[in-house]
This record gives C-alpha cells, sequence and structure tokens, in this order.
C-alpha cells in the first residue's frame, strides 16, 4: 500500500499524467515487480520456457525466418502439442506486455546488428632469457555476427583471448594486426561506439555513501546529453530502475562489498553497475564477466536481467567463463575460443550437435559449458599462469603506448601470416572457388565419419586435436555461413540508425555535480568529522593548559617558541596521515570513472579540492583560538586583535599546506602502505629544517638550501614573528648579566633564530604558493593515471 | 585382524616396534554421528543453526556436504573436526564407535578454507616447519625428511618443492610464487604431516580455476583410494567432473539433513525435482535445495529422513564397536598425548628458524629499517656536525638528543602493518593447536630486538660521532644503551596498541596521539618546571622522558659551558634550569629498562589473551 502511495507520488511529481495513465502505469509496475519475484526462485523448469521463448520471440520480433528455424519449431510443436500450445499462451502475453511496455517507455533509440570481421591481434613479448621481443599472436581470424535482441557469449579457459576481444570490440583496445567492425553494416570507429554503446567491467567501483538512486541520478546527469530536461533524465532513472528490478533497494545505501558500510548485496551492486551503462540508452551492451564472484542464485538474476534487456531489443555481448545450465540455456549465441582461435561459433543450442558431429559428445548429466571448456582447456597449469602474466605485461605496454602515439596501431613486425582477399571480383572465379568449397568440404565429411568413431572416448583435447578443431571450423557450415553474411554486410553501405552528435555537461555542471556528491559523502559520515573536531578541541586544550597564561619572564621566551612549533606540528601530521588513508579509495572511483569519460579530469579534482579546503579551515580554526587565549599568545597594551587573526591565519596555511602535501602523497603512491611509510619521514624531514631544532645560521654550507624548501620554516617563522615582534620581556635582578636582561627584546629573539622580522606575509605568500603547488602537481599526477588508463584513437 | 596377526607373529624386534608405530597411525578410522544439534544465542534470543543431523562416513570414502549460503555447512564440519567453542552442541561423534579423546587431534586434519601461509617460505620449508611441531620427538631427521618426500609427491608439488610460496608482503612488494589451486594443496600437504585417518576440508575448490580445481580434487581422490583416508569436504558449486568425483553426497538446507547417500539425483526426482537434460547435477541439487527452502519444506523432508539416518548411524557404530574393543586391547597401557606433540623449547627452536628466514627474505623488515636509520643518522650528523659547548652549542646539543628519543618512537611505526598481519597467520595457526603462544612470542621478538637494537646502533652511532658529542667511550656505550632501550620501549609500546586495536587504521591513530603526548611531557618542549601541578604525573609516566633526563646526564654533567666569563654556569645548572636534574643516570636506566620490560609482557599477554578466534 505505501509503495503504491509512492508511486503515485513519484508520477505526479514526474508526469503529470492523467488518472487513466497512472493506473496502468501503476498496473505494469506491478506485473514488473511480479516478473523478477517469480523469476527470484529459479525452478529447473523456467530454463525449458526461456528455450521455447526464444523461439517464440524469433518468429514475433523478426518476421522473416529462415526455413531451418520453422522447421525446428514444427519439430517442437508435434512433439509436445498441447504444452507447447499452453507454453504458446503464456509467451504470447509475456512478449505482448513487453512490446507495450517498450513502446511506452523505451530507453533506447536504435537496434543496431553488430559485426566484426577478420579480427588479428598481436602483443610483443619477451622470451625467457632473451631480450629480443618476439610478436605472438594473441587472436586468429575471429568473426561473427551480432543481432539486435540477443545475448552473444563469449567463452573458453584462461588465457583463450575473452578478456582481449571484447576490449577490440569495445574499442577499449587498439587491434594491434588487422580487423573491422560494423554497427548495422557501417564501419564503426571510437567516437560513434562511444554514443551507441556501452561497456560494463567487471569490478564494481560505486560510492560507498551513496544510495542507488543518488548513484543513479549522479551518473545520469553527467552522462545523457545536456540538452535532455533534468526531468526526463530522473524519469529515465526510474524507468532503469523498474527495469532491472533494483525498486527494493533503490533507496538503500550502495555499502562496500566488505560491509563496513553494509549495503546492497552483491548482485544488487552488479546490476547497479550495469544500470549506470544503460542511462545512454546504449543499443549494444559488452560486459566482462557478468557473473564473476556472485553465487548461483544471484548469478541467475543479474542473466536474467541482461536477457530482459536483450528481449527489449538491445544487443547483449558478455565474456562469461564457467556458466551454470540455466544460464547457458539464456545465451542466443555462442563463440568459442581456444588459443586465440574460433572453436565454435553460432548457435548456442546447436553446439552441442556440432561437436557431436566431431565425434565428442556429452553425456545428459553434464552442463553442456563445462563440456566445451574441458574441450578446449589443453594448458598445464604453470605453463598457464606464465602466458597470463606475458599477456598482462605486453597488454599494457600496448595501451601505454596506443595511448601516446595516439594513432592506428604502428608497423607490424614479423608477420608470418599474409591475410589475403578470400573473394575476387570475377564471376567465374567465384564459380570456381565455390566448387572447389564443396569437394573440400565432402572430403572433410568423410574424415569426421571416420575419426569420430575412434574418438568418442576421448575427454580432453589434445594438441593436434584442438589443432584440427580449429582447421575444421572455417570449413564447416556454420563458419561458411558467418563468412557470408559478413561479405555482404560490407559491401552494403546501409545507415538504418541515427545517432546525433550530442554534447555532454558543461564544466560547471559536472563541477556542481561533483560537489554534491562531495557534500552527501560528508553528510554521510559525520562521525569523521566529529572525531576530527574533538581531536581539534582536545589539541587545543592540551596545549593550552601546558602552556597556560604565559607572562613575560625570561622563561617563557623558550615556552613560547614551544607553543608555535608544537601546535603547528599537531595540526599537520594528522592533516597529512588522515588523506593518506582515505584519498586511494576516492581515486580508484576517479579512474573508473574517468576510463568511461563520465567527467573530466579537472572538476574533479575542484570539487574534491574544494571539500578538503572547507574542512581544514574550520578545525585548525577551533584549535588556533583555543591555544591563543589559554596560552596568553600576545601581550599587547592596546590588546590589539590583529595578532589574534594572524595567528589564525597561519595555522590554516599550515593545515592546507599539509593537506595538499598529502593528498599528493596518496596520489602518487602505488597503495597506502607505501604511503604510510613516506609521509612521516617527509614530514619529519622539513620540520627538522624549520629552524627550531637547528639555529638556521648553522646549517653546514652543502645544506643550506635545504631550509629554503622546507615549508616549516615558513609557518614557524611567520609564527614566531607574529608571537615576539616588539614585544618587551622582564627579569629579575638575580637574572640579570651585566645590568641587562639576557632577553630584552622580542626582535633580538627572532633574528637569534635566524628568521627576519619583516618577513611575515612573504611566509604567508609563499605558503599560499605551496598550497598551490602541491594542488597542481596533485592535478597532473591525476591527469596523467587517468591518461595511461584512459584508451582512446 | 590383520593387525591381530602380525603382533602375534612378530617378535620384539626394534624394526617391528617402528612399523608398528607407523601403522598405529595409519589406522582407518570410520566417523559416525547421532542426532547433531547446534545452536547459538543472539541478543538473548536462540537461534538453531543445525538440528538432526546423522550418518556415517567410513574410511576410503569423499564425502560432500552441500547446501547454499546459510545451510550449516561449515558449522557442522567444525563440529565433525572439535574445534566448535563456542554455542551448545547435542549429539555424538563416534570415532570407531568410540567417544573423541585428546588423540583425535592427531588423528584428524582440518584444512581451512583461506589458505595461511608465509609468502617468504617455499613449500618444503613449509611443510617441514609443521613436520618439526607436529610429529613425535621420537622421529629421526631422515624419516621426516622421507614423510616430506611423500607428501609432495602426493600432492603433486615435487618439482615446485623448493619455490617461494608467493604472496603480497607487508610494505606492499608482491613476492612471485605458486598459483592460487598449488597454494590450496600446499595447505591440505600440511594436514598431512600426521597421517591423518580423517581429513576434513573447509571449500577444497573455492576461488580456483578449473585446472586448479581439479588438480587438488584428484588429490584427495588419491587420499581415499590409496590411502584409505576418510575425507569429508563443504563444497558449494562444483562442476560436473568435480561431482562425478564424491563417493556420497550430504545435502543441508536450513540446518536440516535432507539427503545422504550416493543416488542424489533419484531422491530430489522422487520427492518432485524432475532433472533437466544437460544440466550438471551440483546445478540441479543446488536449486531443488534453494526450492525446498523457499518452500520451507526443509523439516518436512528431513524428519522424514532422520529417523532412518539414525538407525544407520546407530547400526554403523555399534559394528564398529566390535573393532575398536581388539583396538582397545592393542593399544592397552598406551599413555595420553599432550594437548602439543612437542616441548616449549623444541616449538621455539622450530619458530625460531621460521621467524629468521622470513625476516631474512622479507626487505621490510631489517633492510627498509637499517636504510632508513643510515639516512636519518646522517642527515643528524649533518646538521649538528661539530657542536661546541657555548651556549648555543648547549641548546644544539639538547635538540639533538631529544630528536633521537623522539625518532626511538616513530621508528616503531613500521612494525604495527608487520604484527598485525602475522597475528592473522598466528591466530590461523593457534586454532589448529600447532604451538603455544609463548615460543611463538619469543621467537618472534627475539628478530624484533635484534631489528631494534641494529637501528639504534646506526642511527645512534652516526650522529653521535657527526655531532661530537662527548667523546668518553663510556658516555658512548651508555647512550647507545639508552637508545636501544628507548627504541625497545617504543617498539613494543606500538605493538601494544595494535594488539588492542583491531585495525591498521586505528592503530597509526592512536600511535599518533600517543606519541604526541608522550613529545609534549618529555621535558622539551616545556620544561618539568613550568608544568602545572595536575599535569605532573603525565611526565612520571613517559619514558621518553626518563631517556631525555638520562641522556641530557651523559652529555652535560662534569662539563663547564663556555659562556667568556670567569663564573660560568657548569653543566648541572644546565640541567637544573630545565628542570632534568631529579635522578641519576643510571637510575633512569633501570626505570627505561623497566618500561622496555613491562611493555613487552603486555605485549604477550594482549596477544595470549586478545583477538581469539571464534569459532
Amino acid at each position: 500500500m505505501d509503495s503504491n502511495n509512492n508511486n503515485n507520488n513519484e508520477n505526479e511529481a514526474f508526469s503529470g499524467a492523467s488518472e487513466s495513465s497512472e493506473f496502468r502505469k501503476i498496473v505494469e509496475e506491478n506485473e514488473n515487480e511480479r516478473e523478477f519475484e517469480q523469476s527470484n526462485p529459479s525452478p529447473p523448469e523456467y530454463s525449458n520456457y526461456e528455450n521455447k521463448d526464444d523461439g517464440i520471440n524469433l518468429e514475433t520480433i523478426n518476421p522473416n525466418i529462415s526455413l531451418d528455424n520453422n522447421n525446428n519449431n514444427n519439430q517442437n510443436n508435434q512433439n509436445n502439442q498441447n504444452n507447447n500450445n499452453n507454453n504458446n499462451n503464456q509467451n504470447n502475453n509475456i512478449i505482448n506486455n513487453l512490446n507495450k511496455k517498450n513502446k511506452k517507455r523505451s530507453t533506447f533509440k536504435n537496434r543496431i546488428d553488430f559485426s566484426f570481421k577478420d579480427i588479428n591481434h598481436y602483443v610483443q613479448i619477451t622470451e625467457k632469457g632473451k631480450k629480443k621481443k618476439i610478436s605472438k599472436q594473441i587472436l586468429t581470424n575471429i568473426n561473427g555476427h551480432i543481432e539486435s535482441g540477443t545475448i552473444f557469449a563469449i567463452m573458453g579457459p584462461s588465457g583463450a583471448g575473452k578478456t582481449t576481444l571484447l576490449d577490440i570490440l569495445a574499442h577499449r583496445l587498439n587491434i594491434n594486426g588487422s580487423g573491422t567492425m560494423y554497427l548495422n553494416g557501417n564501419k564503426s570507429d571510437f567516437n560513434i561506439f562511444k554514443k551507441l554503446c556501452g561497456y560494463v567491467t567487471q569490478s564494481d567501483s560505486l560510492m560507498p555513501s551513496l544510495t542507488v538512486r543518488e548513484t543513479l541520478n549522479f551518473y545520469a546527469q553527467l552522462k545523457m546529453p545536456r540538452d535532455v530536461p533534468l526531468k526526463e533524465k530522473l524519469q529515465r532513472v526510474q524507468d532503469i530502475i523498474d527495469e532491472m528490478g533494483l525498486n527494493r533497494c533503490a533507496d538503500t545505501l550502495v555499502g562496500t562489498a566488505d560491509n563496513k558500510i553494509r549495503g546492497i548485496s552483491g548482485g544488487e551492486r552488479r546490476r547497479v553497475t550495469i544500470s549506470i551503462e544503460l542511462l545512454t540508452g546504449p543499443s549494444v551492451i559488452l560486459l566482462d564477466e557478468p557473473t564473476s564472484g556472485l553465487d548461483a542464485s544471484t548469478s541467475f538474476y543479474v542473466m536474467s536481467a541482461l536477457k530482459k534487456l536483450a528481449k527489449s531489443g538491445r544487443t547483449i555481448i558478455c565474456t562469461i567463463h564457467q556458466p551454470r545450465s540455466n544460464i547457458y540455456d539464456m545465451f542466443d549465441n555462442l563463440l568459442l575460443l581456444g588459443d586465440g582461435n574460433t572453436i565454435y561459433y553460432g548457435k548456442a543450442n546447436k553446439a552441442l550437435e556440432y561437436f557431436n558431429a566431431n565425434g565428442y559428445h556429452c553425456s545428459e548429466k553434464t552442463n553442456p559449458a563445462d563440456f566445451f571448456l574441458d574441450l578446449i582447456n589443453t594448458q598445464v597449469e604453470d605453463q598457464a599462469d606464465s602466458d597470463d602474466d606475458d599477456y598482462n605485461d605486453e597488454e599494457e605496454e600496448i595501451g601505454g603506448g596506443g595511448g601516446g602515439s595516439g594513432g592506428g596501431a604502428g608497423g607490424i613486425e614479423d608477420i608470418g601470416i599474409s591475410i589475403s582477399p578470400t573473394m575476387n571480383g570475377s564471376a567465374v572465379d567465384n564459380i570456381k572457388n565455390n566448387e572447389l568449397k564443396q569437394q573440400q568440404q565432402q572430403q572433410q565429411q568423410q574424415q569426421q565419419s571416420t575419426d569420430g568413431r575412434a574418438r568418442r572416448r576421448i575427454k580432453k583435447l589434445t594438441k593436434e586435436e584442438m589443432v584440427i578443431l580449429k582447421k575444421e571450423y572455417p570449413n564447416s557450415e556454420q563458419g561458411l555461413r558467418v563468412n557470408e553474411t559478413l561479405d555482404n554486410i560490407s559491401k552494403e553501405n546501409r545507415t538504418d540508425f541515427k545517432y546525433e552528435k550530442t554534447r555532454g555537461p558543461n564544466f560547471l555542471t559536472q563541477f556542481s555535480l561533483l560537489l554534491g556528491r562531495e557534500v552527501t559523502n560528508a553528510k554521510r559520515h559525520p562521525m569523521a568529522f566529529k572525531v576530527n573536531l574533538i581531536q581539534a578541541i582536545f589539541q587545543g586544550l592540551l596545549c593550552g593548559i601546558v602552556y597556560y597564561q604565559l607572562g613575560l619572564g625570561q622563561s617563557s621566551v623558550q615556552s613560547r617558541t614551544g607553543v608555535v612549533a608544537f601546535i603547528i606540528m599537531g595540526v599537520s601530521f594528522p592533516a597529512v596521515m588522515s588523506t593518506i588513508h582515505v584519498f586511494p579509495d576516492v581515486i580508484t572511483i576517479f579512474l573508473k570513472d574517468r576510463a568511461s569519460g563520465v567527467y573530466d579530469t579537472l572538476p574533479f579534482f575542484l570539487a574534491k579540492s574544494f571539500m578538503d579546503a572547507c574542512i581544514a579551515v574550520l578545525l585548525p580554526m577551533v584549535t588556533a583560538t583555543i591555544v591563543y587565549w589559554m596560552t596568553n599568545q600576545r601581550v599587547d597594551p592596546f590588546y590589539s586583535a590583529a595578532p589574534f587573526f594572524r595567528f589564525v591565519l597561519m595555522l590554516v596555511l599550515a593545515s592546507q599546506t599539509c593537506l595538499s602535501l598529502g593528498v599528493l602523497i596518496s596520489s602518487s603512491v602505488p597503495n597506502v602502505q607505501v604511503g604510510t611509510a613516506v609521509a612521516p619521514l617527509i614530514v619529519i624531514l622539513f620540520f627538522l629544517f624549520s629552524g627550531f631544532f637547528i639555529n638556521l645560521n648553522d646549517v653546514p654550507g652543502w645544506l643550506v638550501w635545504f631550509p629554503y624548501i622546507s615549508f616549516f620554516r615558513y609557518m614557524i617563522e611567520a609564527a614566531v614573528i607574529n608571537a615576539f615582534k616588539d614585544v618587551h620581556f622582564t627579569c629579575t635582578d638575580s637574572q640579570k648579566i651585566g645590568g641587562v636582561c639576557p632577553v630584552q627584546y622580542g626582535n633580538n629573539v627572532i633574528e637569534n633564530m635566524g628568521y627576519d622580522i619583516d618577513h611575515f606575509w612573504r611566509n604567508v605568500w609563499i605558503l599560499v604558493l605551496y598550497i598551490i603547488g602541491f594542488r597542481v602537481l596533485t592535478f597532473l599526477v591525476l591527469k596523467l593515471k587517468s591518461r595511461n588508463k584512459f584508451k582512446q584513437e | 585382524m590383520d593387525q591381530v596377526s602380525i603382533e602375534m607373529s612378530s617378535t620384539p624386534r626394534p624394526t617391528m616396534v617402528k612399523s608398528k608405530s607407523q601403522l598405529s597411525l595409519r589406522r582407518s578410522l570410520t566417523i559416525t554421528f547421532k542426532d547433531l544439534a547446534y545452536s547459538v544465542t543472539v541478543k538473548k534470543k536462540k537461534m538453531q543453526i543445525l538440528k538432526g543431523v546423522s550418518g556415517t562416513v567410513t574410511p576410503g570414502e569423499l564425502v560432500a556436504v552441500f547446501g547454499p549460503s546459510g545451510s550449516g555447512k561449515t558449522t557442522l564440519l567444525d563440529i565433525l573436526a572439535n574445534r566448535k567453542e563456542s554455542g551448545e552442541i547435542s549429539g555424538a561423534v563416534l570415532i570407531n564407535g568410540n567417544e573423541i579423546d585428546d588423540d583425535y587431534k592427531r588423528l584428524c586434519s582440518y584444512v581451512v578454507q583461506e589458505d595461511v601461509l608465509l609468502p617468504t617460505i617455499t613449500v618444503r620449508e613449509t611443510l617441514r616447519f609443521y613436520a618439526d611441531l607436529k610429529l613425535p620427538k621420537s622421529w629421526t631427521e631422515k624419516e621426516k625428511h622421507e614423510r616430506i618426500e611423500q607428501i609432495l609427491e602426493q600432492i603433486g608439488l615435487s618439482h615446485r618443492a623448493d619455490a617461494k610460496i608467493g604472496g603480497v608482503l607487508p610494505g606492499g612488494i608482491v613476492l612471485r610464487g605458486l598459483s592460487g589451486g598449488e597454494k590450496r594443496r600446499v595447505s591440505i600437504g600440511c594436514g598431512l604431516v600426521t597421517s591423518p585417518s580423517i581429513v576434513l576440508l573447509d571449500e577444497p575448490t573455492s576461488g580456483l580455476d578449473t585446472t586448479s580445481a581439479m588438480a587438488v580434487m584428484k588429490t584427495l581422490v588419491e587420499l581415499t583410494q590409496q590411502k584409505s583416508v576418510t575425507v569429508i569436504c563443504t563444497i558449494h558449486q562444483p562442476r560436473s567432473e568435480i561431482f562425478k568425483l564424491f563417493t556420497k553426497i550430504m545435502v543441508l538446507a536450513e540446518g536440516r539433513l535432507v539427503y545422504y547417500g550416493n543416488r542424489p539425483v533419484e531422491h530430489f526426482t522422487e520427492i518432485g525435482f524432475p532433472f533437466p537434460d544437460q544440466t550438471n547435477p551440483a546445478d540441479y541439487i543446488l536449486d531443488a535445495v534453494t526450492t525446498i527452502k523457499e518452500e520451507g519444506r526443509a523439516d518436512e523432508i528431513a524428519d522424514r529422513l532422520q529417523s532412518s539416518y539414525l538407525d544407520q548411524a546407530n547400526q554403523e557404530s555399534s559394528s564398529t564397536l566390535t573393532q575398536s574393543q581388539l583396538g582397545i586391547i592393542n593399544a592397552s597401557g598406551k599413555r595420553k598425548i599432550n594437548a602439543y606433540n612437542n616441548g616449549l623449547f623444541t616449538q621455539f627452536l622450530v619458530l625460531w628458524k621460521r621467524t629468521g628466514l622470513d625476516f631474512i627474505r622479507n626487505p621490510s623488515n631489517c633492510l627498509v629499517r637499517f636504510a632508513v636509520a643510515v639516512f636519518v643518522g646522517l642527515l643528524f650528523g649533518a646538521c649538528f656536525s661539530g657542536l661546541g659547548m657555548d651556549e648555543k652549542g648547549v641548546q644544539s646539543r639538547s635538540a639533538v638528543l631529544f630528536y633521537l628519543v623522539i625518532n626511538m618512537i616513530l621508528q616503531p611505526f613500521a612494525s604495527i602493518s608487520l604484527f598485525i598481519s602475522k597475528r592473522t597467520l598466528f591466530n590461523a595457526e593457534r586454532a589448529s593447536k600447532l604451538y603455544h603462544t609463548l615460543p611463538y612470542y619469543l621467537a618472534l621478538m627475539f628478530f624484533e630486538i635484534l631489528a631494534c637494537i641494529g637501528t639504534a646502533f646506526i642511527l645512534g652511532t652516526i650522529t653521535y660521532w657527526f655531532a661530537d658529542l662527548n667523546p668518553g667511550a663510556d658516555k658512548y656505550f651508555f647512550a647507545m644503551a639508552i637508545l636501544t632501550l628507548a627504541h625497545l620501549a617504543g617498539d613494543f609500546f606500538m605493538l601494544i596498541i595494535s594488539c588492542i586495536t583491531v585495525q591498521v587504521d586505528t592503530s597509526f591513530a592512536v600511535g599518533a596521539g600517543v606519541a604526541t603526548i608522550y613529545q609534549l611531557f618529555a621535558g622539551f618542549f616545556v620544561p618539568i618546571n613550568a608544568l602545572p601541578k595536575s599535569f605532573e604525573w603525565l611526565h612520571w609516566c613517559n619514558f621518553v622522558y626518563y631517556s631525555f633526563e638520562a641522556l641530557m646526564h651523559n652529555e652535560f654533567v662534569g662539563e663547564t659551558v663556555n659562556c667568556g666569563q670567569l663564573a660560568c654556569p657548569t653543566g648541572r645548572d644546565v640541567l637544573i634550569n630545565l628542570g632534568l636534574n631529579n635522578r641519576g643516570k643510571g637510575i633512569n636506566l633501570i626505570i627505561v629498562s623497566s618500561f622496555a620490560f613491562a611493555f613487552f609482557t603486555m605485549v604477550f599477554l594482549c596477544l595470549h589473551y586478545f583477538h581469539r578466534e571464534k569459532r
């Protein structure tokens, strides 16, 4: 009942439609929820419905169905007439509902067929013991044609090249070799692809302290075009929440995977990651191992969501390693990779027939996916490890090189295979080639029938058998068909889809959204601010009590300098160390967003810096206020307030400088542990040359430059000037030497420490330059890191 | 029966005694559990986790415990391993029809889900470590070596025996080593050192890929088929090839036993779950169990099966009881074994050896510390070189001495992450009753103290001679002693903090706060005389203060300040002005030593009583 009321409110707020349309939307949403609730139990029979649903789906969506499919459907009808009738009715209802929903709230515009032809990819590998680099082929002549409305699965064991192929198809990895990709028959490049396709990585990097809806709203406003109204963006978010079954957790915090911040489950988190890519209405979605790290029921739920997306007309491409039977049954098309070659490509439900024809049989009690992977997986464990390492190393180099050059692939070295066109232009040659192919087919069929009997008991392929399978596929029925399809596609230049050159949000929008996220993050962690506030108060009180109400006697000279040194170190050290532990998590999310091109580096950096600066102004002001008045820092005949504000200014600048240094260190180091080791050393080193421990006049000659780069020197010098300038000290008669007090004028104290009385404002500006300098360096480091990971043509 | 005939025909020769002990090590055991139930009380509310679980596992069987998350698989395994320490357990676990006794931990081996191994040690050294701690003292070196080679062959890692385990070292260095599957097999190998008759494994293929998982399972199959070992493991989503290897399947749903036997597909088909074609049976069973759970049928199904399973267990236990009576006769006069297989001193030697290897091979342990000490020492020396004894020199000498002491506190921050990362390994091994806390702690502290002494000497020596501090030999060695003791006290204090707190972040925060207080009340920033009365206690319990006072005494007593006049203040006058003239340097040395020893003891107590693993 409450949910209905909420739906009513939301509908009124977003659309303001009439009562009848509201009622329809409520009914549809309820139906949507019921569907997901039904799919949650995942009964075993569900997979059968999926299979039949696929057939009927094809009939409905694609009227020009081939004869083979008709024959298969007829056979199914003959086998199970009664069941088929009932199932047909149910499936028809489902499809009708889907069509209705698609018409009303379509979240994407184009239906796109994705094709790739003759993909060949090489990497440079350094052989063990040798310094020369050898070119190794990772992918060999990979072809595929994926129709819209289908799920295309890329399967294979570790090291087969699945992720490499997916990254190439997603235009995230430049082809070091040859190959072409088409969108509805048109050649695809990165700029077009980026508008029409979405890529979901294997890891979920989300801000833990935002809710699911807030997360999607954030990305919607950043990723959708500038001219889309805000209402429409928010409505898109709600539509996607409905579509992905996230209504139950829409207002729950995302949380962290290790439950430090309690939030949504692993499967829900994965679906949020997928939802982010749906915001721009992509027609093609590529996913890398979408069920990795999830358990059985959660995996099924995620794949069901993807299946639903495919039914609505999208093209889904995913790599997957070891799917279960009910997940495997959801795949429409399958590409089996072995050692970078195509072992099988075609309908997923016909793969078993293909292997049967070649003499490899799968028992009834075996998952087909496991059966295929067992056949293909010929690697020994040790070799697999070394191969993986080599691939990873080389891919990184190629990625960096590609980013640096900015152009296409460079010169290809040592290509042993020459790629020649398979078809000639003349008709006579076509006829001859066809005849030759027919003869080859007949011969190979005979060989297969002969070899099949002898190989029926083999469970794993030997390397020789793998080679045979690799050779057989290009000449098989499926291989020839896909080649023919690709040839036709490359000839035609169709322009079926439309895409608009849209502009993303401007700088100000990005900055305001990122700043809003930072503010929300801070509000959701009030304990962190409270702890810091308590620490600041405690520090101030402690210092104030120890140095309470300093007088103007001789002993107060040392105490006054002690206050300055202690409080500056007390404000600075926590500023550095607290950043070291917090910032790396933020960088991880930033780098992931940057790789997707969600926002630019500068607005992120400015929003982050602004938020840090605000916090780092309040806390030192608290400490400074307590310390100044408790310790009687400045005894002035006129009781002027100026020294107090100068004191506050110095502490604020000290905190800002060290905070900026902490951000710079944590951006530069690879992980928290290295930062934890490096930061204290740097702080102690610079503090040593601040002039407090060593008189600046006594620094040895070859180190005389060091105090000039120690920012602590400028902090303490300014604070000491503020404390001692034009102050007169008293002494008792017993302390006098030659009738004169040892320390009579504050100005002498300043000079004895190696400081200059007139340097206060100079030091202020130097510290401002330090703050800006550290921030600029941090920005450059972030820019460099994000550029390395952002592989763009 | 075979054992009886062998013994009757044998003569009391030494070789036969050895073979007899080996035979007793390799007894085949049948494990029977009757009507097991387990519950815990959470917030005054009783939660039933297991109920009415009965069954028998005979030698040579490979039994899998199936079920979705939260069904009680790991709890059942913990109860069978006799490792459950919390909650209420009812029912019986019988070994050959007898109650579990102290001998059980030697006959039963438990392999946990995570591989907790030391990255810097090789495979052979890891197995040797376990052999030295777990095998009886009577085993000779040659026998241990042969045992290790056997295990390496069993787990298929003979060709990788001298490879380091590998992993991420504290400090962020990645050490290349074994793959995930190989590490898992090393963990299994550690459990096989004592030739156990029962091996229990928690999710042995979790986190592994296809090839690694199959290699691990083949190791287990060979154990059952060739050694007649009883193997029970929990498993979550096995593939078809792995599923076929199990002798029996035990299926749990919401703490109830809904099936136990070797024909699970037929069973679940009978109760209303048709088997779809081309499906992994394990997936099918999990789907069926998930549906059972959602429909609330677990109690119904389990109640129906419970009595028959209990009857079978009773029958099996009574039949094995007859055989065990013969075993009792054979084992008459046998003494019960201690909780640990070896004495504390033997444990210390073995741990000392392993800790030493890890200390040498991990750069974060010693090289980085010494390098930092050299760097900081040279820096101090350059800044404070050639100090005189005029007024400026007096101030500079005070500064350098204070700064040396402060570094003795700040350096130990590096120890915190090292200590916490090793604690995970310690907790896992202690839960296995591998060794006592005391020998582990002493072995660990031996090298920690070595590192502290080295660091203090390096830093102190460089700074001392560069700064031209008091050149007497007795002065120098006293200063080194104070610095060493201050470093030990600081190091142990940081370890106390890391023991009390749970995470590294909290340890750093608390350590930084306490270090700040120590610096403030050490007598340098504020003279002791100027402290308010209510804060005097803060420097009495401050070992930095005593260290600083001792160093100042060592430096200034007996010296005269050069002030250019006839009546110049003496070194003692300097101490009086700073409020550092309360006690002599000898007493301060004793006080700092007492602080170090007290902290040393407190670390042990924290390690022994805090952060125990709750099973």
